[in-house]
């Protein structure tokens, strides 16, 4: 089976993209790379699923609250997310 | 063909290098060199001396199962469970003094794909001008995003970085070493390959050894990892160790805490003083983080790769 795509944008809370952001999984059913994407100038990324299943994408951003989304993926088809990122508290 | 044979072959070195002369070497271990970064003394225990938790035991794990890895964001052994690459609480130590050996050995490394796309690794150096790293990090093989797969555009290798403290500055690779079982199957027993950087920085920050131990030599050794992971504040330096948990002919499984972006880091033991790597740092999972192991192919390949 062809890998999935888990795709979307990592956006401040006015909804601007924010660039340079780490994005990786951090649970996935199977064992994965132990890589992680910087996000591009536009917020975007786009990782490969190995197979179907419950994945934990987080970003972590510079000035930002970690985020962490649970995205069940299904099929081959691009799993699209916008992940907003607060600013942090502490 | 034999399995042996076939085997071997899978380990057949490819590289987007034009090359003239091809060295063979053959020895069991390749000894560190210290260059000129102020080292730091090793404590007894085979770890580093640095403060903060290390959990020296480690749990019983599974045997290690033979995968063919779809993509480079894609490892496969069908285990339909939840993984989490910090296993419990998260025992990584941050490096502060980078600069010292044996961490300036050890490189952030930002990765350029050929679509443009940018992702974070880790890479250590065993000689001038080569570092050893994952082969996810230098080839992307199968992936779902046509233009990404094959050798990667470049990779920026900062030794030693700490944040935004680039102690020994930045080079820009653009030639690479793996091997056809990563290349051509991306299959995970034979995920790792090399950067070639175009000066010898490897003089200044030093390297890492590495060699062939055996089933028994590995048998509850502690073994350390410092790599750039993503979930901490950029391009700081992380370190955890641990023993090893199992191991197969190709892989050696351990529960050191790691995260992305720590792919490509030395797993090592130290052994006289000496950073010894016996395995190279690829895949997190839910119980067991792994890596691949240097058996003597890729013993026989890292050798061929230093210059």
């Amino acid at each position: 089976m062809a890998p999935a795509i888990v795709a979307g944008r990592v956006v401040d809370q006015d909804g601007q993209p924010i660039a340079g952001a780490s994005v990786l999984f951090t649970a996935s059913p199977v064992s994965v790379p132990d890589i992680a994407q910087v996000t591009a100038s536009d917020g975007g990324f786009a990782m490969a699923a190995p197979v179907p299943g419950r994945y934990s994408v987080s970003v972590y951003a510079a000035g930002h609250a970690a985020v962490q989304r649970e995205v069940d993926v299904t099929a081959a088809e691009p799993e699209v997310l916008e992940i907003v990122v607060g600013r942090e508290t502490c | 063909m034999t399995d042996l044979a076939a085997a071997a072959d899978m380990h057949a070195p490819i590289t987007n290098i034009t090359l003239e002369e091809s060295p063979i070497r053959e020895r069991l271990l390749s000894l560190p060199v210290l260059g000129q970064a102020d080292p730091v003394e090793p404590t007894a225990d085979g770890t580093e001396a640095v403060a903060g938790p290390v959990r020296p035991e480690s749990a019983t794990l599974m045997t290690a199962p033979s995968v063919v890895l779809p993509d480079v964001g894609a490892a496969s052994f069908p285990l339909d469970v939840q993984l989490e690459t910090v296993h419990g609480a998260d025992d990584r130590v941050q490096v502060t003094d980078t600069h010292r050996y044996p961490w300036s050995a050890t490189s952030s490394l930002l990765i350029t794909a050929r679509d443009g796309s940018q992702w974070i690794g880790t890479g250590w150096f065993i000689s001038p001008r080569t570092l050893v790293t994952a082969g996810h990090c230098v080839y992307i093989p199968n992936s779902p995003v046509p233009a990404r797969n094959g050798w990667v555009m470049g990779i920026q290798v900062l030794p030693g970085r700490n944040g935004t403290h680039l102690p020994y500055g930045s080079v820009t690779a653009s030639q690479f070493w793996t091997v056809r079982g990563w290349s051509d199957k991306g299959d995970e027993n034979y995920d790792y390959g090399a950067i070639i950087v175009p000066t010898a920085v490897g003089e200044t920050v030093g390297t890492l050894g590495f060699g062939i131990y055996g089933d028994d030599d590995l048998t509850d050794r502690v073994v350390n990892i410092a790599g750039y992971p993503g979930d901490k504040p950029a391009g700081t330096m992380w370190y955890d160790a641990r023993m090893i948990a199992s191991m197969n002919s190709s892989k050696v499984y351990y529960d050191i805490d790691t995260a992305g972006g720590q792919s490509g880091a030395a797993v090592y033991l130290i052994e006289d003083g000496q950073r010894i790597g016996v395995a190279i740092h690829t895949y997190g999972g839910a119980v067991t983080n792994s890596g691949t192991r240097i058996s003597e192919p890729v013993f026989k390949n890292l050798s061929d790769w230093k210059v």
